[in-house]
């Protein structure tokens, strides 16, 4: 494949015979420095023909939702275009009394999420701005919600996934069964793998009780350190929180916020418990509001995509010594960040006010590079699927 | 096998550790399916993971295929061993490394029994949430290769949601270590994808996993049925009610009699066609709420009665007839083929059924004792393996309930695997190309498929791949 035909013109006008020109539009990526051609196929196998279109010239796709997780992982090294299933949004199995949904790719996660509220269920992930995020991508980018506290993270939580491989062919693991151990789990593979290795063309997951009552307690303003240790209270108590997040307000001092839910004795139960530990909370909500003020919380920095620059993992022994060593570094490289502290996760979240964290703090490249490496190459040996996103290389 | 080998190996693991075949090599020869057995020209049972590190080293650079195994009690003959293969055995590893209560985890050797990692942990409160029926001589390693369940798998997830990390040894005797503490995996998941898969992708030696709170308060209800149907419909109705208790478990008529002739005896009555036990868990409002729903379905569905309990004891007793159900077996037939087998969750009662009428019309004895509240069955055929009719009709109607069950959007395992035992029927559930994608993931970790070879992925799939195009890096 010659570099002239791989220029974006003439890919864009391939893309429209396949997936038709209404279809195919420039996307401009990089703040406006690279722009690619982005294809929306209308289904499984539009999305399989423009995959083998780009297996059959020697083309680099990136497949996408609707963008907003584009910046979780690095750009891709090299980038022919880049193919939306966005298109993708039937619901194509949902009993409610099995508990489990299969679903095409592009849904977006506040349909998905009123479709099973409907039923009677809750769609962990709870991710930021569902409207503006579809399955396909938030299983991609390996995003798990703002209830993870409660449930655990979405890899957990995807049952089942078909594909269009590296290959070209359309391929599933999983199924829709909340319990199923045939054959290799190569769903766990594909979630978080940033599209590096296949395209995501359907998911299945398991749902959860919609909880009946919400409460919404925040304590605060109070200095970040009594804040981390009032959660360290909070997590030895019996209590099962959607969320617990201790916020920075930017002025040295923090709060520390909580969202409970699930049936109404025992959200009521859960609130007298925290009460009891901590006192009466600053601000307090019920029901509808406690589910905005949640949401509030859960898209807070995030409305724009912007996701955080620099998040570290601890054991949640070591999260209040974690951040204040993170603290020390940033003051001693001028850093001017917000923290975002989920201390039940033992997560802590960092946000730069220009977008950028010195390398010195970032974390270091992960075990089992090689074999990424060759899991990358016998996926995709073609390398059909844009590489350079979880790393360097795979 | 080379001599030169043999001496190397038993330099590194010592007498304790190498068996060669004799009479202490007997016990290899199969797992828990025993209708499948084969000699292993060797066993090794290395102390630790420089050991198993150092003989991987040596067996890989001597070609000779490898089987996995902790203590042999699968039921799909995953740890069958292979014509010419070792045996590389993980019994001798079974330390706790690390008890780190503060922040719930442990870091374990692969070879520790599964329960006794629970029993470690109690006095912290603590326990370890995967509870496969074989937990009193299962290990945990075995646990990670066959991604097991148990009864409150229902509410805390198989193995894969309790495995934090893992150390694994890989085919050639490399390390790869991936058990650093982070929330999501840096790079691909590669500890879930290593998580049941079948002892063919490395041997794990160290495991970091989840430990689980106890419950403030736990309560076990015993609904007594006269249809096995209506303790179907009653798991069933659980579900669609989205009630989350940790456990629901049935026992038909023939195991009920089973475990009550045996020590096992939980004081079930005899002239129940079903049994159903569910076990609800949480906060006092929790516990109390959840209960009168499930107690109020239970009677809504006819149940003859219902008992109650929470203390622990009493809740022991109620369990200790599920938990001894496949040891009590051996009182009704000198074998049993343990068929696993999931079904979607709203089909269950006639799923249940349809077992019955194939070992029915295969003029078999059907012991059927499962996890309802996932959907995963066991038909458990009583039959004697010395019988090679009998034999016959035994996996014939396996086979045929398997059918049925991916027929209706089932699955060919909940928990045990697919082993020898499954391999040819993976064809129901994935088409040649979705085994292949497999087969090349399983290239990426062992390109020369010495690791447990001729299991999970049917060998005309393999076979085909090598004779066409190898993929690149493979």
């Amino acid at each position: 494949m010659t570099t002239a035909l791989r220029a974006p013109d003439l890919v864009a006008a391939a893309l429209e015979r396949v997936v038709g020109s209404a279809h195919v539009h420039p996307l401009e990526l990089e703040g406006g420095t690279r722009v690619v051609p982005l294809a929306c196929p209308a289904g499984a196998e539009e999305a399989q023909a423009c995959v083998q279109h780009a297996l059959e010239h020697g083309l680099t796709l990136l497949p996408v939702g609707m963008l907003s997780k584009l910046g979780w992982a690095r750009a891709p090294a090299r980038l022919d275009f880049a193919m939306s299933l966005r298109r993708l949004r039937r619901v194509l199995s949902y009993e409610p009394g099995d508990g489990t949904i299969r679903v095409e790719a592009g849904i977006s996660m506040a349909e998905l999420a009123h479709t099973v509220n409907e039923g009677g269920h809750w769609l962990t992930p709870d991710v930021p701005c569902p409207g503006g995020a579809t399955i396909g991508g938030v299983i991609g980018a390996g995003a798990s919600g703002f209830d993870r506290l409660r449930f655990g993270p979405l890899r957990h939580h995807v049952l089942g996934l078909r594909v269009v491989d590296g290959h070209g062919e359309l391929t599933k693991s999983g199924g829709q069964l909340v319990k199923n151990v045939t054959g290799y789990d190569l769903h766990r593979l594909y979630t978080g793998s940033h599209g590096t290795l296949c395209a995501i063309v359907e998911a299945s997951l398991r749902l959860f009780a919609r909880p009946e009552h919400w409460v919404a307690l925040s304590y605060g303003p109070l200095p970040e350190p009594r804040a981390l240790t009032a959660a360290r209270t909070l997590l030895a108590l019996p209590i099962r929180p959607y969320a617990l997040l201790v916020r920075d307000l930017g002025d040295g001092s923090a709060e520390l916020c909580m969202n409970l839910g699930g049936r109404e004795e025992a959200v009521q139960h859960e609130r007298a418990l925290v009460i009891a530990a901590l006192g009466t909370p600053a601000r307090s909500s019920e029901d509808a509001h406690a589910l905005a003020q949640a949401r509030a919380w859960r898209d807070e920095g995030q409305a724009e995509g912007r996701w955080p620059d620099l998040v570290l993992d601890c054991l949640p022994s070591r999260v209040e010594c974690e951040v204040s060593e993170l603290r020390r570094k940033l003051a001693e490289t001028r850093v001017d960040a917000r923290l975002t502290i989920l201390p039940g996760l033992a997560r802590i979240e960092c946000r730069s006010a220009n977008g950028r964290v010195p390398s010195s703090i970032s974390s270091a490249a992960p075990a089992g590079l090689d074999l990424m490496r060759r899991l990358k190459s016998a996926l995709d040996p073609r390398a059909v699927f844009a590489g350079g996103r979880v790393h360097a290389d795979p | 096998m080379d001599r030169r080998v043999v001496d190397a190996l038993r330099a590194i693991v010592g007498p304790r550790g190498l068996i060669e075949p004799g009479t202490r090599a007997l016990p290899y020869e199969s797992d828990g399916l025993a209708i499948y057995a084969q000699r292993p020209e060797l066993v090794l049972l290395p102390a630790d993971t420089a050991e198993t590190a150092a003989c991987m080293k040596i067996l890989h650079d001597a070609g000779v295929p490898i089987v996995p195994r902790g203590a042999g009690t699968g039921l799909a003959g995953g740890a069958t061993p292979v014509a010419g293969g070792v045996i590389v055995g993980t019994a001798r590893m079974r330390r706790v490394l690390e008890l780190d209560v503060e922040n719930r985890r442990a870091r374990v050797e692969a070879g520790l029994v599964n329960v006794d990692l629970t029993h470690a942990c109690k006095s912290h409160g603590l326990y370890y949430a995967p509870d496969p029926s074989s937990q009193q001589a299962c290990t945990l390693g075995g646990n990670v290769a066959n991604n097991s369940g148990g009864p409150h798998c229902f509410k805390h997830g198989n193995t894969s949601q309790h495995v934090l990390g893992l150390l694994i040894v890989q085919h050639d005797g490399t390390l790869l270590d991936l058990t650093a503490p982070r929330l999501d995996p840096l790079g691909y998941d590669l500890v879930g994808l290593f998580v049941g898969s079948e002892g063919m992708f490395g041997i794990a030696t160290e495991l970091v996993v989840r430990l689980v709170p106890e419950a403030p308060v736990v309560e076990t209800f015993l609904g007594i049925f006269a249809t096995l149907e209506a303790a179907c419909d009653s798991v069933s109705d659980i579900i669609a009610a989205r009630l989350e208790p940790s456990a629901l478990e049935i026992l038909d008529r023939l195991t009920i009699e089973a475990v009550e002739a045996s020590v096992f005896a939980a004081g079930y009555p005899r002239e129940a066609e079903a049994v159903l036990l569910v076990e609800v868990e949480g906060s006092e409002p929790e516990v109390a709420g959840c209960a009168r729903a499930v107690r109020a379905i239970l009677e809504q569905r006819g149940a003859l009665s219902v008992h109650s309990a929470r203390d622990a004891a009493a809740r022991k007793k109620l369990w200790a007839g599920r938990k001894g159900a496949f040891g009590a077996m051996g009182r009704v037939a000198p074998d049993l083929y343990v068929a696993d087998a999931v079904v979607p969750r709203t089909k269950l009662r006639e799923l249940v059924l349809r077992t019955v009428e194939i070992a029915r019309a295969h003029k078999l004895r059907l012991a059927t004792v499962f996890h309802a509240g996932d959907g995963n069955l066991h038909p458990n055929i009583c039959y004697d393996r010395r019988d090679k009719d009998e034999l016959a009709r035994v996996l014939a109607a396996g086979d045929e309930m398997l059918e049925l069950c991916v027929q209706a959007g089932g699955a060919l395992t909940g928990e045990h695997g697919v082993g020898l035992e499954k391999q040819q029927q993976m064809h129901y559930l994935f088409s040649d190309a979705d085994l292949r994608q497999m087969c090349r993931a399983r290239d990426a970790w062992d390109p020369a498929r010495r690791l447990n070879p001729g299991k999970l992925i049917p060998v005309r799939v393999c076979e085909e791949m090598r004779a066409g195009s190898v993929p690149e890096g493979a």
